[in-house]
């Protein structure tokens, strides 16, 4: 029943997902009436096709009531969306539990070693979190997509005339360009607001020809124009600021944070001061814009992955006050500031830490998504990864640092916390997110074992891939990836190639991060990455030395999968290859954008914004390497314990098997056979155990090999016999375990400029499953099939039938004799046929 | 009796020198009103007051800046200290804007502008709660094994099934050490998790031992 349901409700899934692309940025309007409509439409069309094609109807009926109360709620819940996003967001909540649900039954009853099962179980924990944390970027891009009605979104604000408090805008800067910081100064003295200072924060530069020209031109700029040079400073930008903080005007009521390289529009102060007429207004963030990047395929990836936080991400948290302050392009008032005892020194994302406690305290907080300045990305892929590093490690600091009061009894501890709930669930998932690229990596690894391992003749067993196994993943996988590049398109008004350079951008940046994650919980303070540097005069050299981890990674899912299919083809086999071929093609993603960065023209060397003890990327890399190296051990070390040689109790509880080719209407079953378990395939394998004729009762044994895809293997047919399962005395094959990447996209948080965190985060929803070794041949089963009489080399034989044999059946009369539309038989028998 | 007497002597005595030094002040005597503020000064060296008004009237601005490093010490919230180091810092910078860091305490920063001049500067903020905290907690234990409980859920439950319950425990000990009410209910919730954690432990600690059975 589980798996019917699965399937089901996966299929409402998509129909609403679909939708949801098509008109979910489209419909302007909220209405319960029309949600009902389509929640009830979505639930009948699912309902159709399963009732043509695998359902029981009792079944059925009670799953279709379920999901529609289910969507009613998220309807009365989500009302300031529309229709598609709501029953999106509710059908795809039912099939993440549903399919849940499903792993951790096949994980707990398939007959399995109590090591694999330890090690299935981890990975059905790990399944669960990728899931839940691909459910928060889901509805992260649903609720700014399809929402209709906004609370708290502010276009722009208009000046107030007799509202012109004292602003300090302060640059902290460290070994910048002065060129870089003298047009940033110019164009500070052309804003047009009449009460202001600007204090440049010259922090620890160690050459005095590069911060002096700059107190020169402070000196003409004006007398509001001052420069401070610190010296053998500590606490890094956030040390300085805070210092900043004793030499600000004692009039000024509002501090705001400019990088030195961003070049503001006059309008800046005019059009964001008003925001602090509310006394509990404690800050104002504008997005972070860039110039200089047209033209240019890498700037522009990296340009579309920062805006990508600034037009969702952003405007999602500003609905809930949850916003962070991004360091630059930001104004913050000076008494919070002083409240919360300043920048936290310890933090190296100091900025996103002080909005948090911003927000502990009650404040409120506004995000206008309108430019007001530009400044420079990083102008290589090194200073990219190391910004991402740096974002990551500080969003993982502030996770350790306020993880207690991001917990939903966080207010009981501590009265004086005023978050709300959405604010700190904001907050925790903007921290968890990060560790996506963990999950991806361990999966990878386990792809990567799973190829080996379909390479031998061994059998390895970890979790049995049945249909929903390898189905729910692909769908998942292919849906949400498609979903990614159509926000990227809507919101963001992409090509498609753009939209695929853009997500590619940000999946180059899984390794940073992975060793980010890790650095970020293990070590006291801040670090900073530092990148393999090669002498040589090659960019190509350089650029693939940078990028040297991405690429091993890259290549060995790459060869392994290439090689597990040729040495054995199968569908298994193919399905392995093919989802460690992107993995691969994430993993490469890094050198290709690497290299990509070396035909840009770098115009002015940066400032290094690192700051902390460096540390090499190949000393970072261990942790990581020791991780995924343990789960080989591990893994390796299962298949030395012997399987279950007969079938234990506990089995009786995995979730039947319900061949795809019941889906595709190819295998048709009268409605009241239904219920019953499909029986199992004769294999056309010579079983070993050919001497013990000892048969085993049939159960639905998903442990039972491809049971749904002919693939004209060489293995001799032999004649078969139905409905029984020769016990060997060697372990049954089973489907054992690929794991399976599933959602790879949406990054949520694009990465800031300044030294606030965001996190490029790609879901991933693996399941776990090694490809099973070929000893068992995929073949179709159906009811009729009751012989097995070999067939002609070179005709496919499907369980004792012809091709055109089983075309006829799925010629498909109905139960009741009824004749389905020639459309729909088309479809099979070309589908069939492409199959064959 | 007689240390009170000389205290109040002493207090009488510099009232009078800071309203003369005022009183010389507002008549544009600059150098009398600086005596008496040097003289009250010596006296009452711990008065903040006595320091705030040498420093308006002393000479040169590196007696100024240490008169009003002076007063910081003593008081690091005196809002008419700090407009009056704001300016006087500012004039100065505007010649060289060069400060080098010395040392700072939790209000007040030590700096170094040149050679010599050396400056203390209040922080003008709170004091904000210390990071990573420099003693462990009373909970501290509880906490880790907790965590500890939570990674035990990943070998099917059995390191939760022992974890959880010393995790529990360990809360349980805490609470005679414990008096105020944070810390209460962060007992409170470490054995709530545990429990829940416990539960969950089981489930999967039997279908494990089904697999081992087997």
């Amino acid at each position: 029943m589980i798996t019917r349901a699965l399937y089901l409700s996966g299929g409402w899934f998509a129909i609403s997902l679909l939708a949801m692309m098509i008109g979910g940025t489209k419909l302007r309007r909220t209405s319960f009436i029309l949600s009902a409509i389509w929640l009830s439409l979505v639930i009948l069309l699912g309902d159709l096709w399963a009732i043509l094609t695998f359902a029981v109807p009792w079944e059925l009926a009670a799953l279709s009531a379920i999901a529609l109360i289910f969507g009613v709620f998220w309807i009365w819940w989500l009302k300031d969306i529309n229709a598609l996003g709501q029953i999106a967001w509710s059908m795809t909540l039912l099939v993440t539990f549903l399919f849940i649900l499903y792993a951790f039954l096949v994980t707990a009853f398939t007959p399995l070693n109590p090591l694999s099962f330890i090690l299935a179980l981890f990975f059905f924990f790990i399944e669960v979190i990728a899931l839940l944390l691909a459910l928060t970027h889901m509805y992260e891009s649903l609720d700014v997509t399809c929402r209709v009605k906004w609370h708290r979104r502010v276009n722009r604000l208009n000046p107030i005339p007799e509202y012109t408090p004292m602003v300090s805008l302060q640059l902290p800067t460290y070994n910048e360009p002065p060129e870089v910081v003298a047009e940033t100064l110019r164009s500070l003295a052309r804003l047009d607001y009449p009460n202001y200072e600007v204090l440049v924060v010259d922090n620890n530069t160690p050459e005095e020809s590069t911060w002096r020209p700059l107190e020169e031109l402070c000196r003409q700029l004006g007398p509001n124009f001052r420069l401070l040079h610190l010296d053998k400073w500590p606490g890094y930008k956030s040390g300085a600021l805070n210092f900043a903080l004793t030499q600000t005007h004692p009039e000024a009521e509002i501090i705001g944070t400019i990088d030195s390289d961003y070049q503001l529009s006059p309008a800046f102060l005019k059009e964001l001061v008003p925001a602090f007429v509310d006394p509990m207004v404690a800050f104002v963030q504008t997005p972070q814009d860039y110039r200089d990047f047209k033209g240019d395929p890498y700037s522009e990836a990296i340009y579309y992955g920062y805006k990508y936080f600034f037009e969702i991400s952003m405007p999602s948290r500003n609905e809930h006050n949850a916003i962070i302050f991004a360091g630059t392009m930001g104004l913050i008032r000076k008494s919070v500031l002083q409240e919360i005892g300043g920048w936290d020194e310890w933090c190296i994302t100091e900025d996103a830490e002080a909005s948090l406690r911003i927000l502990k305290r009650g404040y409120k907080s506004l995000y206008i998504n309108r430019s007001y300045g530009r400044g420079l990305m990083p102008f290589n892929f090194d200073g990219l990864k190391k910004q991402r590093f740096r974002w990551c490690f500080g969003g993982i600091q502030i996770l350790k640092k306020h993880w207690e009061s991001l917990m939903p009894w966080a207010h009981w501890i501590d009265p004086n916390n005023r978050m709300t709930l959405q604010q700190r669930y904001y907050y925790l998932v903007g921290g968890l997110q990060w560790f996506t690229d963990v999950f991806n990596l361990i999966f990878a690894f386990l792809l990567v074992l799973g190829g080996i391992f379909s390479m031998s003749t061994e059998h390895y067993t970890i979790r049995p891939l049945t249909s929903p196994l390898l189905i729910m993943p692909a769908v998942f996988l292919f849906l949400n990836l498609w979903r990614f590049l159509w926000v990227l398109r809507n919101k963001l008004r992409l090509t498609w190639v753009m939209a695929l350079l853009t997500m590619y951008n940000f999946f180059s940046m899984g390794w940073a991060v992975t060793l980010a994650c890790i650095q970020g919980l293990i070590q006291p303070k801040g670090v900073f990455l530092r990148t393999p540097k090669v002498q040589s005069s090659s960019k190509f050299l350089r650029a693939l030395r940078v990028t040297q981890w991405e690429t091993l990674i890259g290549l060995i899912c790459m060869i392994i999968g290439t090689l597990a299919f040729i040495t054995n083809p199968s569908v298994r086999t193919f399905f392995l290859g093919s989802l460690l071929v992107w993995q691969a093609s994430i993993y490469l993603a890094a050198p290709f954008f690497s290299l990509l960065s070396t035909e840009k023209v770098e115009v002015q060397t940066r400032g290094s914004k690192d700051q902390g003890t460096g540390i090499l990327e190949q000393w970072a890399a261990r942790w990581a390497v020791a991780i995924t190296t343990l789960v080989f051990l591990v893994g390796a070390s299962v298949q030395l314990l012997p399987q279950p040689a007969v079938q234990p109790l506990y089995s009786q509880f995995q979730p039947e098997e319900v061949p795809p080719e019941r889906l595709l209407g190819i295998e048709q079953v009268p409605i009241e056979q239904r219920a019953t378990p499909p029986t199992p395939r004769p294999t056309r394998t010579p079983m070993p155990t050919a001497t013990e004729p000892a048969m085993l009762p049939v159960t639905a044994l998903p442990t039972l090999t491809d049971t749904t895809i002919p693939t004209g293997t060489k293995e001799p047919e032999q004649p078969t016999q139905t409905a029984t399962v020769a016990p060997s005395s060697t372990p049954l094959p089973t489907d054992t375990a690929t794991a399976v990447p599933t959602d790879t996209a949406a990054p949520t948080a694009t990465p800031q400029p300044s030294s606030t965190p965001t996190q490029a985060a790609t879901s991933v929803i693996p399941t776990v499953t090694v490809v099973e070794t070929a000893t068992s041949t995929p073949e179709l089963v159906t009811p009729t099939a009751t012989s097995g009489t070999p067939t002609p080399t070179g005709t496919p034989v499907t369980g004792g039938l012809s091709l055109q044999q089983i075309i006829s059946a799925a010629d498909l009369r109905m139960p009741s004799g009824q004749f389905i539309s020639p459309v729909y038989t088309w479809i099979m028998k070309s589908t069939v046929n492409w199959w064959q | 009796m007689a240390q009170a007497t000389t205290d109040l002597d002493r207090m009488t005595r510099v009232r009078a020198l800071l309203n003369a030094a005022n009183d010389s002040r507002k008549i544009g005597d600059r150098d009398h009103a600086y005596r008496y503020s040097l003289e009250a000064s010596r006296i009452a060296p711990n008065d903040p007051e006595v320091w705030l008004a040498r420093a308006e009237t002393a000479h040169s601005i590196e007696e100024k800046l240490f008169c009003l490093s002076r007063l910081h010490t003593l008081n690091p919230y005196y809002p008419a200290a700090q407009r009056k180091t704001y300016s006087i810092l500012r004039e100065m910078l505007r010649e060289e804007p060069f400060l080098a860091y010395l040392d700072e305490t939790e209000n007040l920063y030590q700096v170094r502008n040149g050679p010599a001049l050396a400056v203390t500067l209040p922080k003008y903020r709170a004091i904000p709660e210390p990071y990573p905290p420099p003693r462990p907690g009373p909970l501290a234990g509880a906490n880790h094994l907790l965590l500890w409980a939570l990674i035990g859920l990943v070998p099917a439950g059995l390191g939760t099934l022992v974890l959880a319950p010393m995790a529990a425990l360990s809360a349980f000990k805490a609470f005679g050490s414990i008096s105020d009410r944070k810390n209460s209910f962060r007992a409170a919730v470490v054995i709530g998790l545990a429990a829940v954690l416990w539960i969950i432990a089981i489930p999967m600690s039997i279908i494990f031992f089904l697999h081992l059975g087997q």
